[in-house]
Order: structure tokens, then C-alpha cells, then sequence
């Protein structure tokens, strides 16, 4: 029987060894000139102006914020309203001898600390509301014939930052709160409610006051007050001791079930300016068309930029005293609303930037990365349904901020998009 | 027989085995990759000539008309391992590689017609790189650091079918009917030290299959002198590439028609001596850009130029070496080649190489086959950029002829 020759047995171990000493891993880019092709490392940068700009009012709820607005300014009208059932939080047995609302100011418009400017008084009319509401349905054209609704008072309130405001309730009013809220714990699937808290409209025009809403303010303790909007009710109350009654004084700040605020705007912006609000949410939609770089598919997106140019000097923008204001962007779902304005009702967001941004330091800059929004651009073209500019809080306090838009006469003011891409050299 | 076969197996395994654990060449980036000296381990040893040597069933196969001569069924399988040492900008750097060469079987038809059947690599990509390299946006004020981390890998394979006619004792025509796969993989990451950029990555995959064809001669104007040369015409086929980029997992296939380029070569053998020979070999291509293949459509800047290969070489046969003879020696070889390649530098020059050979050939069991051995000892380069590559190839083939496929013991009938 035939074996291998050890001849062929003594040539392939030593090709064995042959092979694997030869073994070595190049990793490195010496020699890299060598190969053709190589991907350049002059990379190019390309900026375009935005073609189309429109408004978008999103409706929203500002009820879940942090401020309640009153006041006429700036083309701002907004009114605050509240809403109680202290029925929920009163003793089985008590007197109650007074009733008052008590609120906290935060941040007035315009700055009260500038002596050129006048800032009048804030004047609020108290109306009480006879319709039903909820804090998160306050859309834009709620309580829209709130001017019907019965006048309860007029306060006026110092235009001084945290402040206290107190307005006492009338009596009847309280006590018709109370009976209905029990008799609608009897009925449970029955409305028995004719009152539904109550409506502070501003009276005058001139000023802008912010409260702090009960998302935004606190429940006092023995040491501070309420920050938060609350119903305070004083007296007598009396708990059960063993088998006897015993007394001692009621003091109670109720948080409103439901409080919120409406603002109409007035303002119409300049040509070539767009506007960015919150407090009554609106964003500016943007598009740039890129088919000049999609057509190349093997460019890839190092980087993105969003450029926008605010006009501080406006004399639509408003903006508190010592207010930092951020702005976010998106991508929207198609460009309809490009050649069809009245499609902007019904555009859609396809994402939403995470990061806030703010302006430079000269107030004039708004720099968003969108690497992530044009990379998708360029791997599915028809998904630039454009960029959208809104406040990062947008049902927070009031404020606006003009921009400048694609029509400006200042073309380097105009929306730019900055696109650094990489691409191989073959 | 069997046990024949389980050795024949369990060598093909271990010769066929690919490991892709090293580089190849730093040109192989280039192009098509970076061509194969074809023809069997051999040629290799004769600088890559032999288009016009016939003597024993190592005959060199780019000659489709040398089987012609050959007497019994052969097969043959190669393999070669590789050194390369690049110098660039004062660094250098080097890396190894294993690869298969070929497989191929010829078998008579009849005493005057042989066929081949094989594959064999044609073109080899094999490189890895990794750069540190500063990304210049123009149009801005933006620099940013970047490494760059690159693989290509991929070649040519070639199915050939070779039918070799013999005319006569001094003539023989033949034709290679070849199917070709190209296959060529550029990876290609950019990853930005920032977080301001986002990291790029291609992954590039070009293919191309077509038919070519080849004729060949070779004639013996007398004993002792050989003239082979070949001819194999332009091809066409079909390119396809296929885009993965990271913006969104796209792939794009996009097709054309493509083109191998048509080559020719001769060469020369004279025999001063019953053991001895020498050879001369030229061989060229022509070349368009357009053969580049689809990944390169969009450069204009690259240039081509139609190669060429040079070989001398000389041999000194073992012993009553002929086809179908006592091949109890060993047989030793040499040769110089100068080659100027298609790929260019960007003054347009080419790349050239130049370097000697040297092989020997071993009996392996008596009568049952041979063990090629061939050193290839080269430098390559691209003076314009300073890059230049010194390299080591073996190339490792083991051919047997139809005895070992005979049976040990004969039956004996009852």
C-alpha cells in the first residue's frame, strides 16, 4: 500500500512554514499615494438660501405651563382663567368667613427697571366664566365670546415683579361653587355646574403681566407664601376629638383644578420678516431645495447647518427683561405647503430637534445642526419637506422674536443652509 | 486509487485554502488590482516567459496552444504567498499575503486534441489602510481631523476552458474560451474626530462577468527553437455597482456595458543545450480608461497606458526530462522581467517594476509529479509621490500527471 512519499511529506512542511512566516497585517496609510482614487481630503462646503418661507400657527394648549398671562401689549392680548372646586379640600364641618384668590406675578412687559419707558398699571377686569373648559384645550378660539361673560370686579395691580395680588371672592360665588360640586358628587352622570371659575382679562392696554401658573409656582408652607395661584379660605373648623368637637382655625390654599391662559395676536410682520412666537405658538416654516447636491449620490453629510438672522430691532419683538429665549428645529413631512399656503394648516412634523438653541451673543445668530435632517434629504430626496423654527417653549410666557425670511433685502440675512460633504475622489 | 484521492484532497485543501489574514500590494488599489503573473509557477521562475517552451507538462498556459504537446492528463493547483515593503514619505511598511493561483486539469481527447479545464486568478486586490489626515472644507473656514480607514480586496477570476490541437510535431494551435468574474470591493470609513461632523462610509462593491477568447500557436522552426504567441481580442461584458452609504443604508445599482482590454504575446526559446534553454518574452495590452470598470466613471483625471512585460529567462532541465519521461531530477531556472503597468501616477507616468526570478522544480514521488517553487524578487514604484514597494512573492505548484491516479494494485482476475 502506497504512502505519501516523505519527499512531498518534507516539502509541504516546509511550505507550511513558508506560509505562515509570511504573515503580516498592513495598517497603516503608508503608500496610501500610491493607490488612485483615494478620497481627497479637500471636502467642500455649500450654502444656499432658503426659496420659501410661510407661518405656521400649531394649535396648542398652553394650559400644562408655567405662566399665566394678562395684559394688551405689543400686539399681544391675552386673559388667564382658573378654575376651583373647593368643595374637595373643606372639612366635613366648618364656617368659612372669607374667601380670596391669591396671585403672584413673575416677569412684566415692557421692563419696569428702564425709567424712559412708561409702563402703566395693569388694570384686569374679573369675569366669571359660565362654560365648561379644560387647562388642555385652550386652543386658539376657546372662550371666544368670554366679553358676554358677567363682570364680577375690577383689580389693579402694581406693574411690580413678584408681587402679590389678592382679589377676594364673593361670598355667593364661593357658595355657589361649593353646592354644586357636592349636588355633582350626588349626580355623578348629570351636570349640575353653572360656574366655572373665573376669567382676568386686561383692561388697559400698555403692559404684559405674567403669573406663575400652578405648574410653575408652589404651595406655601410656615416659613414662605403661595407662589402658585391658590384659593385661600379662612375660619372655623371643627374635627372629631374622641366623641366631642373640637375647633380650631381653617386655613386652607386650594390649587386651582384647571388654570391657563388665551392670547390673540395682532401682529403683522414687516416684509422680508418672519415671526417665531410662544405663549401663542408660531413657527416659521423654511425650504431650501437641494437637487443640485442629491443628483451626486455618493456625497455623504459631514455636516449641517441651519442659519437663521433675527431682527432685535423690530419693533415687533418682545421678549422679558433678563429672558433667554431658545429655539428648536424640525423637519417636516413634504413640501405641499411650498407652492400651496393653505396646506400649511395641515403640515406635519417629521422631527423635531432635541437641542435647544440660543442666540449669539449679538442676538442676531440662530446656528442649528441639521446634519441628521439633510443626511436623511440626501438618502430619500422627497422627505425635504423643509425646516421649521419654534421657541423651545412654546407654552411657556408670551414672547416673539423677528427673523429675517427668504425675501429680505439683505440677502446675507436671509435663512442659509451650510452643508459640508464628503464625497470619493473617483 | 481512494487513498490517491483523499491525499490529492487533503493537499488541494490545504493549498486551496485562502487565508485573508494580510495585505497584498499597495497598488492593487489601482484599478482592475494588481495583475497575476499567469502560466504556473514555472513561468513565475522564468520571469513570467515561456509563451514559446515546451518540454515537459509545466508548459506555461497562457499559451493555450503548448497543452498540445502534453501526453497524459495533468492536473495542476498553485498557490502563492507574498511579502511587500512599501517606502513612502520616509515610512515604510509591510505586509504578506497567501493566496491560490490556479486549478486546472488537462486531459487528451485524443493523441493530437487536449482540453484544460481551470480557474485561475487573474487580478488580485488585497490592501488595507488606516491614515490620520486633516479634512480641508473649501468654501469655509472649517478644518477638521479625520482617520481614514480603507479596504479594498476582491480580483479576477478566470474559468478557462483550453483546447489545444497539435498539427504536427512542430505545430500546434489553441483556443481558450474563458469566463471572467471581477469582483472589487472599496470600503472606505471616514471617521471625524469631532462630534460636529458625522462620519462617512462607503462601502462600493463593482462586478463584471463576460466572456473573453485567446488563440494561440507555437511553432518549432527547428528542434531546438520554439515561437509561441498568443492573441486574445478586446471582450465585452457587463459591469454592475452597488452604493452602501451611511446616511441611510442606500444601495444603488447601476449597470453598463464594459470591456476587457485585448492583449498579445510571444516569445522565444532556444535550447544550446539538450538541459539547457533560454527564453524572451514580451507581452502587452491595450488599454482604455473605460476598462477601469464602472468605479472609476467619474474620474477624468486618471490616465492609462497600455502595459508591458519583459522576461528573459533561462533553464537548466533535470535529467532525461520530456513529457512522459524519467523526471528523477530537479530542474532550476532564473529570469529578469521589466513590466510597465497600465496604472499611472498623476504626472501620467507609468508604474513600473523590474526584478529577477528564481525556481526550481522537484520530482515528487519518482514518477508521480513535480513541485514548482518560484521566487519573484521586485521593486515597484511611482517616483512621483515617492511611494515605491520592494517585494517577495512564492509561488508554490504541485502538478501530477495521470499515474497518480492509477491504482497501487492491480486486480488481479480470479
Amino acid at each position: 500500500m502506497s504512502t505519501i512519499p516523505p519527499k512531498l511529506i518534507q516539502i509541504i512542511a516546509l511550505s507550511l512554514i513558508l506560509l505562515v512566516s509570511g504573515c503580516a497585517q498592513r495598517d497603516s496609510g503608508v503608500g496610501i499615494n500610491a493607490i488612485t482614487g483615494v478620497p481627497e481630503q479637500d471636502f467642500i462646503t455649500i450654502s444656499g438660501t432658503a426659496t420659501a418661507s410661510a407661518e405656521w400657527i400649531p394649535e396648542l394648549s398652553n394650559g400644562r405651563g408655567n405662566s399665566l398671562q394678562v395684559g394688551d401689549a405689543s400686539d399681544f392680548r391675552s386673559f388667564s382663567v382658573l378654575r376651583w372646586d373647593p368643595a374637595a379640600a373643606l372639612p366635613d364641618s366648618y364656617v368659612v368667613e372669607s374667601v380670596r384668590i391669591k396671585l403672584t406675578t413673575g416677569r412684566i412687559w415692557p421692563s419696569t427697571s428702564d425709567s424712559t419707558i412708561y409702563v402703566p398699571d395693569l388694570r384686569m377686569i374679573v369675569r366669571e366664566i359660565p362654560v365648561e373648559w379644560d387647562e388642555d384645550d385652550l386652543i386658539p378660539g376657546t372662550l371666544a365670546d368670554f366679553e358676554s361673560f358677567e363682570i364680577l370686579d375690577t383689580i389693579l395691580i402694581d406693574s411690580d415683579p413678584d408681587d402679590s395680588v389678592f382679589y377676594d371672592l364673593p361670598f355667593e360665588l364661593w357658595q355657589k361653587w361649593v353646592d354644586e360640586s357636592l349636588a355633582q358628587d350626588a349626580e355623578d352622570t348629570v351636570s349640575t355646574l353653572t360656574s366655572y371659575g373665573l376669567l382676568f382679562e386686561p383692561a388697559n392696554e400698555g403692559v404684559l403681566v405674567e403669573f406663575l401658573s400652578s405648574e410653575g409656582g408652589s404651595l406655601g408652607d410656615d416659613e414662605t407664601g403661595s407662589t402658585a395661584p391658590v384659593l385661600r379660605m379662612e375660619g372655623t373648623r371643627w374635627d372629631l376629638d374622641d366623641t366631642v368637637y373640637v375647633s380650631s382655625a381653617l386655613f386652607l390654599e386650594q390649587l386651582p383644578d384647571h388654570d391657563g391662559y388665551l392670547t390673540s395676536s395682532s401682529a403683522e410682520p414687516q416684509p422680508g420678516r418672519m415671526i417665531v412666537s410662544a405663549g401663542y405658538p408660531q413657527r416659521e416654516l423654511v425650504y431650501f431645495p437641494l437637487d443640485s447636491l442629491v443628483e451626486f449620490t455618493e456625497r455623504l453629510i459631514a455636516r449641517a447647518e441651519f442659519r437663521v438672522f433675527a431682527d432685535p430691532d423690530d419693533p415687533l419683538t418682545m421678549v422679558y427683561p433678563n429672558t433667554g429665549l431658545n429655539f428648536k428645529t424640525g423637519s417636516l413631512t413634504n413640501s405641499d405647503w411650498v407652492n400651496e399656503p393653505d396646506s400649511v394648516a395641515s403640515v406635519t412634523l417629521r422631527f423635531v430637534g432635541t437641542d435647544a438653541v440660543a442666540l449669539d451673543a449679538d442676538a442676531v445668530l440662530l446656528k442649528f445642526d441639521v446634519t441628521g435632517i439633510v443626511s436623511g434629504w440626501m438618502a430619500d430626496p422627497a422627505a425635504n419637506g423643509g425646516l421649521q423654527i419654534q421657541t423651545s417653549g412654546e407654552n411657556q410666557f408670551l414672547s416673539r422674536q423677528i427673523f429675517h425670511n427668504h425675501e429680505t433685502e439683505d440677502e446675507s440675512k436671509r435663512p442659509q443652509l451650510f452643508i459640508w460633504y464628503v464625497e470619493p475622489s473617483n | 486509487m481512494v487513498r490517491r484521492t483523499l491525499q490529492l484532497i487533503s493537499l488541494l485543501l490545504f493549498i486551496g485554502h485562502v487565508s485573508a489574514f494580510a495585505g497584498g500590494s499597495i497598488f492593487s488599489g489601482n484599478g482592475l488590482g494588481e495583475p497575476q503573473i499567469q502560466g504556473g509557477a514555472r513561468a513565475v521562475g522564468l520571469a513570467g516567459g515561456g509563451l514559446g517552451l515546451v518540454d515537459s507538462m509545466a508548459f506555461n498556459t497562457s499559451n493555450p496552444s503548448l497543452a498540445a504537446f502534453s501526453r497524459s492528463a495533468l492536473f495542476r493547483m498553485s498557490g502563492q504567498l507574498g511579502v511587500w515593503t512599501v517606502k513612502s514619505d520616509g515610512e515604510t511598511d509591510s505586509d504578506g499575503e497567501i493566496a491560490w493561483s490556479d486549478f486546472t486539469v488537462f486531459l487528451p481527447v485524443t493523441g493530437k486534441y487536449k482540453i484544460g479545464l481551470g480557474v485561475e486568478a487573474a487580478t488580485r486586490v488585497d490592501l488595507r489602510t488606516f491614515t490620520p489626515r486633516e479634512a480641508v472644507f473649501t468654501g469655509s473656514d472649517s478644518v477638521a481631523a479625520y482617520e481614514e480607514r480603507a479596504v479594498w480586496n476582491g480580483g479576477t477570476t478566470d474559468i478557462r476552458l483550453v483546447n489545444a490541437y497539435r498539427l504536427s510535431d512542430r505545430l500546434a494551435v489553441g483556443l481558450t474560451l474563458a469566463y471572467s468574474f471581477v469582483n472589487l470591493n472599496r470600503d472606505i470609513t471616514l471617521d471625524f474626530e469631532s462630534s460636529d461632523y458625522q462620519n462617512a462610509a462607503y462601502y462600493q462593491t463593482a462586478r463584471f462577468k463576460g466572456w473573453w477568447t485567446k488563440v494561440g500557436f507555437l511553432w518549432k522552426p527547428a528542434d531546438k527553437i520554439g515561437i509561441g504567441a498568443y492573441y486574445r481580442p478586446r471582450s465585452g461584458g457587463d459591469w454592475e455597482l452597488e452604493i452602501f452609504e451611511n446616511d441611510g443604508s442606500k444601495a444603488i445599482l447601476t449597470k453598463r456595458d464594459g470591456d476587457t482590454p485585448s492583449a498579445l504575446g510571444g516569445g522565444l526559446s532556444v535550447m544550446p543545450h539538450e538541459t539547457w534553454a533560454i527564453t524572451a518574452d514580451l507581452q502587452t495590452q491595450f488599454w482604455s480608461r473605460r476598462y477601469l470598470g464602472i468605479l472609476y466613471d467619474n474620474n477624468d483625471q486618471i490616465v492609462v497606458k497600455d502595459p508591458l512585460f519583459m522576461s528573459v529567462g533561462v533553464e537548466k532541465f533535470a535529467k532525461h526530462d520530456r513529457l512522459g519521461g524519467n523526471m528523477g531530477q530537479w530542474a532550476y531556472r532564473g529570469g529578469f522581467f521589466y513590466r510597465s503597468h497600465y496604472w499611472t501616477n498623476d504626472a501620467g507616468d507609468p508604474v513600473t517594476e523590474y526584478g529577477i526570478s528564481l525556481g526550481t522544480s522537484i520530482p515528487v514521488g519518482g514518477w508521480l509529479g513535480r513541485l514548482h517553487i518560484a521566487e519573484e524578487i521586485g521593486s515597484r514604484g511611482s517616483n512621483d509621490f515617492g511611494a515605491t514597494e520592494n517585494f517577495f512573492r512564492t509561488s508554490l505548484q504541485l502538478e501530477m500527471s495521470e499515474q497518480w491516479f492509477q491504482r497501487d494494485n492491480p486486480r488481479i482476475p480470479k
